[in-house]
C-alpha cells in the first residue's frame, strides 16, 4: 500500500501544480493582511471576513477547486495514461489501492490548505485561537470528504474535472443558496456547519445558513465512508482498460 | 465471338493534381475547424449540449426583457443594454471557461499540433484562426441578445421611430461594448489554454479565477453596517480610500467596468460605484492590459513551442 | 495368505487445463466484440491470432480479469479470473498498452512491481528478471528516456518478476528488433520447458510459428480455429493442398497425375514447375514416387506450398 501511496504522492506534485497551491492557499491571508491594515475595526468586518473570505472564496471556491483538481487525477491520470493494470494486476485488496489515492491528496492538499486557513482566521479575528482551531477542523473534515468524492469521480469518467467543477459552481453554489436544505446534502454546508459549530460566537454570521452541528459531522463522515467504499466497489466492477 | 476485354486499375499511389490554394485557405480551415468544434458541430451529440445550453441562457435574458418590455410598454424604466451584457457575461464566462480549452489543448496533447505546422500554416496563423472563431461565436452571441432586445424595445415603445431617433446612440455603444466583452472572454481562457495541456485544468483555473477574484473583490469592497447613509448613498468600504482600487481585482467585472462607461449607466452596485469614482482610465488602462497582455502571452507561448 | 495393498494401476488423467473458457462473450452496447468463444489452454506457448479488431485483446482482458464476461465464464487455475486479486500471484500480465510510469527508472518500476506482488527479496527478484531480459545498464536511466524496445523488454521484466507460472503477453514483440526477438524466443522456450502455461498474442505470424505449440485464431470475435496449425491446416478441406513437383518430364508427369483420383488440377508454370492441388495428401504422397517411378521421371522436387501459419490465416480469414 505504501508504494502505491508514494507514487500517487510522485505523480500529483509537480513543480507548477504545488506552486499553485501554495498560492491559492496564500491568497485569503494575503487578502487578510491587505484588510487587516486598512480596515477601520468596523463591526461588519466579522460578517464579511466570514461570509466572503472563509466561506466564499475559500470554503465555497479554493478548497474544493484544489482539492478536486488533484483528486480527480488520482485516478484520472492513470486511466488516460493507461496505467492502471500495473495497480490492479497485483495481489493487492481493492480498497488498498483506493485509500493511498485519497490519501495522497489529502496529504498534498491538506496541510497547504489548512496552514493558509488558520493563519487567515488568525489575521481576522485578531489571534484568537478559537476560530482558527474551528477553521482547522473544518478544513480538515472538507477536504477529506472532497477527496474521497472526487477521487471516486476520477475512476468513473475521464471528464470528471468538468462535472466537479459543474458540481460545485451549480449545486453547492447557486442551488444551495435558494435552497436550504441542500446543505444538508453539500460538503460546503458540513464544513461551514463544523466550523460554526465549534465557535459560535465568531462565526455567528453563519447562524442562518448553517446545519445542525451533530448533523454536519455525520454527514462529513457517511459522505467520505461512502465515496471511499464507491470507489473501491468501482474498481472492483470496472473494465480495466 | 468478340473478344472480351479487361482493365487494371492502378490502385497505388496517386498524385493530386488539383489546385494548391495556399495560406488563406489553410486559415480558413484552421477557422472552420475551430468554429465547428466550440458549437459542437460535427461530434457526437453529447458536444452539443453545453454549446447549446448556453446559447440559450445567453438568449434567455434578452427575451425576457424584450416580453417584459413589450408587456409594461415601457412604462416601467427597464434595465438595458447594458445590464444584459453583465448578465450574459457570467454565463458566457463559464461557456468560455469550458469550451476554449476545447480548440487548444486536444491539438498538443494529441500530438495533432505537428500536423497543422507541417502545412503552409505559420504557429500564428494558426493561434489567429483558433482566436478568430471562438470571437466570432461569441460576439454573434452577444450580439443576437442584443438584438432581440433593441427589437423588442423598439416595436414596444409608443412610437418606434422616435424611440429610435432618440437612442440611436445605444447601437454604436452595442457594438463597441459587445466587442470588447467578447474579446476578453475569448482571450482570457485561450491564454490559460495555451499554458496547460489538459483541458479540465485550464477550464478549472478561469472558473477557479473568476470565484476566487470575484470574492476577493467583493470582500475588498464590502460596506460597513454602521455607515449606511441610505440605500442609494455612500458605504464606506472597509479599506477605506484603498477600497474603489481594490476592487479592481474582481477579474470577472473587467468588461463590465468598461462596458459601464460606455453606456454612462448609473449601477446600483456597490462596487461599481466605487470603481465609478476612479478616474475614466483606470478601467479602460485595466482592460486593455489584461487583454492584450494575456494575447501577448498566448501569442508568445505558442510561438515558443517545440513540437 | 497376506494382505497386500495392490497398487491399483491408475488410467491417466488428461491433465486440468491451465485456463478454462467456457462460452465466453463480451459486448459494447450493441458492438459484439467476442462472440460466444470456448477453448482450453495447457502448459505450453500458445499463440493467439487475428487480424485487428478481431477480439484478441478482449479475450486476454476477461482472462486477466481486467474485464468482466458478458456471458460465460473464465477460469484460471481452477479459480475464476475475475475479482479474485490472489490469482495474480501465479500470473504475470503484459497488457497491450506500452505506457509506464516515465518518471520512474527501471529499476524502481520492476521493485514497484515487485514490492506490489509482495515479494519477500525484492532486490533478488529484481536482478534476475533484469537478468533475463538482459538491461542492466539502463536502470538507473528513468523509463521516459528508454526506447520503445527496451520498455517493452523491461514490461516483460516486471511481468515475470513473481516468477508466475502462467504468462499472458498482449502483442510483445511490437517495436522490437530481430535480435531481441531472437532473445525472447529463446526466453520463451526456455520458460515452457519449465512447465509454465504461456499465452503470446501477436501480429507477427512467423514468430508465433515457430514458438507456440497450439494457436488460437480468431476472427472478427469468433474463435476460428484452434489447435496445432498443421492439424488446422488439414481440416481445412475445403482448401485443397497445394504442392510443387518438379520433374526433369513435366508433362509426363502432369499427365499421369491427371490420370489418378488424388489430386483436382494440375497446372504448368512456366518453368515447368508442376502446382497440384489435392484434397488427400497422404494418397498423393504415395502416388508421386509411384508414377515417377512407372513412367521413369526424374523427381527433383516435391514441397508443399502453404504449410506455413501465414496460408492458414489468410484461407481462414478470407473464407
Amino acid at each position: 500500500m505504501s508504494a502505491i501511496f508514494w507514487l500517487s504522492i510522485h505523480q500529483l506534485t509537480g513543480r507548477w501544480r504545488i506552486i499553485l497551491v501554495l498560492l491559492l492557499a496564500a491568497l485569503p491571508v494575503g487578502l487578510a493582511v491587505i484588510v487587516h491594515f486598512t480596515a477601520k475595526g468596523d463591526t461588519s468586518f466579522n460578517r464579511d471576513f466570514t461570509n466572503i473570505l472563509l466561506d466564499g472564496m475559500l470554503i465555497a471556491g479554493i478548497l474544493p477547486i484544489v482539492t478536486m483538481a488533484l483528486a480527480t487525477s488520482a485516478f484520472g491520470n492513470e486511466l488516460e495514461d493507461k496505467t492502471l493494470g500495473y495497480l490492479v494486476l497485483m495481489p493487492v485488496p481493492r480498497w488498498q489501492i483506493v485509500l493511498p489515492k485519497v490519501l495522497a491528496s489529502l496529504i498534498i492538499c491538506g496541510p497547504i490548505l489548512l496552514a493558509g486557513g488558520v493563519a487567515a482566521t488568525l489575521l481576522g479575528f485578531d489571534g484568537e485561537a478559537r476560530p482558527a482551531i474551528a477553521v482547522a477542523v473544518a478544513l480538515g473534515a472538507g477536504v477529506l470528504a472532497y477527496a474521497a468524492i472526487f477521487t471516486w469521480a476520477g475512476l468513473v469518467t475521464t471528464r470528471a474535472l468538468p462535472f466537479a467543477l459543474v458540481y460545485v459552481l451549480l449545486w453547492e453554489g447557486v442551488i444551495s443558496s435558494f435552497i436550504d436544505g441542500v446543505n444538508y446534502l453539500s460538503v460546503r454546508g458540513y464544513t461551514l456547519a463544523i466550523m460554526s459549530g465549534l465557535d459560535e460566537p465568531s462565526f455567528h454570521a453563519l447562524e442562518d445558513r448553517v446545519i445542525e452541528f451533530p448533523v454536519a459531522v455525520v454527514g462529513a463522515a457517511i459522505v467520505t465512508v461512502l465515496f471511499l467504499f464507491l470507489g473501491v466497489r468501482r474498481l472492483r466492477r470496472m473494465d480495466v482498460p | 465471338m468478340t473478344q472480351p476485354t479487361g482493365e487494371l486499375f492502378d490502385l497505388g499511389y496517386q498524385h493530386y493534381d488539383g489546385p494548391r490554394e495556399g495560406r488563406m485557405r489553410a486559415r480558413k480551415a484552421v477557422f472552420v475547424d475551430g468554429f465547428k468544434t466550440t458549437l459542437g458541430l460535427g461530434r457526437g451529440s453529447g458536444a452539443k449540449v453545453l454549446p447549446f445550453l448556453l446559447f440559450g441562457a445567453a438568449m434567455a435574458p434578452a427575451v425576457i426583457m424584450a416580453i417584459i418590455a413589450s408587456v409594461t410598454n415601457n412604462l416601467v424604466d427597464l434595465p438595458g443594454h447594458s445590464i444584459y451584457y453583465q448578465i450574459v457575461s457570467i454565463v458566457l464566462l463559464i461557456f468560455a471557461a469550458i469550451i476554449a480549452p476545447e480548440l487548444l489543448c486536444p491539438d498538443r496533447r494529441n500530438g495533432v499540433i505537428s500536423l497543422y505546422l507541417v502545412r503552409p500554416l505559420s504557429i500564428t496563423d494558426y493561434v489567429a484562426a483558433r482566436w478568430l472563431a471562438f470571437f466570432v461565436i461569441t460576439l454573434l452571441l452577444v450580439y443576437s441578445g442584443q438584438v432581440v432586445l433593441l427589437l423588442s424595445l423598439v416595436l414596444s415603445a409608443a412610437d418606434p421611430m422616435e424611440y429610435l431617433q432618440d437612442n440611436w446612440l445605444d447601437i454604436p455603444r452595442i457594438l463597441a461594448a459587445g466587442f470588447l466583452l467578447a474579446a476578453f472572454i475569448t482571450t482570457l481562457p485561450l491564454a490559460v489554454s495555451a499554458l496547460t495541456d489538459r483541458r479540465a485544468f485550464a477550464a478549472a483555473f478561469v472558473i477557479g479565477l473568476f470565484i476566487i477574484s470575484g470574492a476577493a473583490g467583493g470582500f475588498l469592497t464590502s460596506c460597513d453596517e454602521h455607515d449606511d447613509s441610505g440605500r442609494s448613498g455612500q458605504c464606506e468600504p472597509i479599506t477605506g480610500g484603498a477600497g474603489k482600487w481594490l476592487g479592481l481585482v474582481d477579474v470577472s467585472e473587467v468588461p463590465n467596468n468598461v462596458n459601464t462607461m460606455i453606456f454612462n449607466a448609473e449601477d446600483e452596485g456597490d462596487r461599481a460605484r466605487l470603481i465609478a469614482e476612479l478616474p475614466r482610465v483606470v478601467p479602460i488602462g485595466l482592460y486593455l492590459i489584461l487583454t492584450g497582455g494575456l494575447a501577448f502571452i498566448l501569442w508568445w507561448r505558442y510561438q515558443r513551442l517545440t513540437v | 495368505m497376506t494382505e497386500s495393498h495392490d497398487v491399483i494401476p491408475q488410467t491417466p488423467v488428461p491433465m486440468a487445463p491451465i485456463i478454462d473458457v467456457q462460452g465466453v462473450s463480451k459486448w459494447f452496447g450493441s458492438v459484439v466484440a467476442v462472440n460466444d468463444v470456448s477453448f482450453q489452454v495447457r502448459p505450453g506457448i500458445t499463440g493467439l491470432l487475428g487480424p485487428n479488431g478481431a477480439g484478441k485483446s478482449t479475450i486476454l482482458h476477461m482472462i486477466t480479469g481486467k474485464a468482466a464476461c458478458s456471458e460465460g465464464e473464465v477460469t484460471v487455475l481452477g479459480q475464476p479470473a475475475r475479482n479474485n486479486p490472489e490469482l495474480y500471484r501465479s500470473i504475470g500480465v503484459m497488457s497491450e498498452h506500452e505506457a509506464v510510469y516515465g518518471f520512474q527508472t527501471g529499476r524502481e518500476f520492476i521493485e514497484f512491481t515487485a514490492a506490489l506482488h509482495g515479494l519477500s527479496s525484492i532486490a533478488e527478484s529484481v536482478d534476475r528478471v533484469i537478468g533475463i531480459v538482459g538491461l542492466e545498464d539502463a536502470l538507473r536511466r528513468k523509463l521516459a528516456t528508454f526506447s520503445r524496445g527496451m520498455r517493452q523488454r523491461m514490461r516483460l521484466a516486471a511481468a515475470m518478476v513473481h516468477d508466475p507460472q502462467v504468462l499472458i503477453l498482449d502483442e510483445p514483440l511490437n517495436g522490437t528488433d530481430p535480435r531481441q526477438r531472437l532473445d525472447f524466443h529463446e526466453t520463451m522456450l526456455r520458460l515452457a520447458e519449465q512447465g509454465r502455461t504461456i499465452i503470446i498474442s501477436s501480429h507477427i505470424l512467423e514468430e508465433v510459428e515457430t514458438l507456440a505449440s497450439t494457436i488460437l485464431l480468431m476472427v472478427s470475435g469468433k474463435l476460428a480455429a484452434a489447435g496445432d496449425f498443421r492439424a488446422i491446416r488439414e481440416k481445412l478441406d475445403e482448401q485443397a493442398y497445394k504442392v510443387r513437383v518438379i520433374t526433369d518430364s513435366p508433362r509426363k508427369m502432369a499427365a499421369a497425375l491427371a490420370g489418378t483420383d488424388d489430386i483436382d488440377s494440375v497446372s504448368i508454370g512456366s518453368d515447368g514447375e508442376l502446382t497440384v492441388l489435392s484434397r488427400n495428401v497422404t494418397a498423393l504422397q504415395r502416388s508421386i514416387p509411384r508414377l515417377a517411378q512407372e513412367h521413369a521421371i526424374r523427381l527433383m522436387r516435391v514441397e508443399p506450398l502453404d504449410d506455413s501459419l501465414e496460408s492458414i490465416f489468410s484461407y481462414v480469414v478470407d473464407r
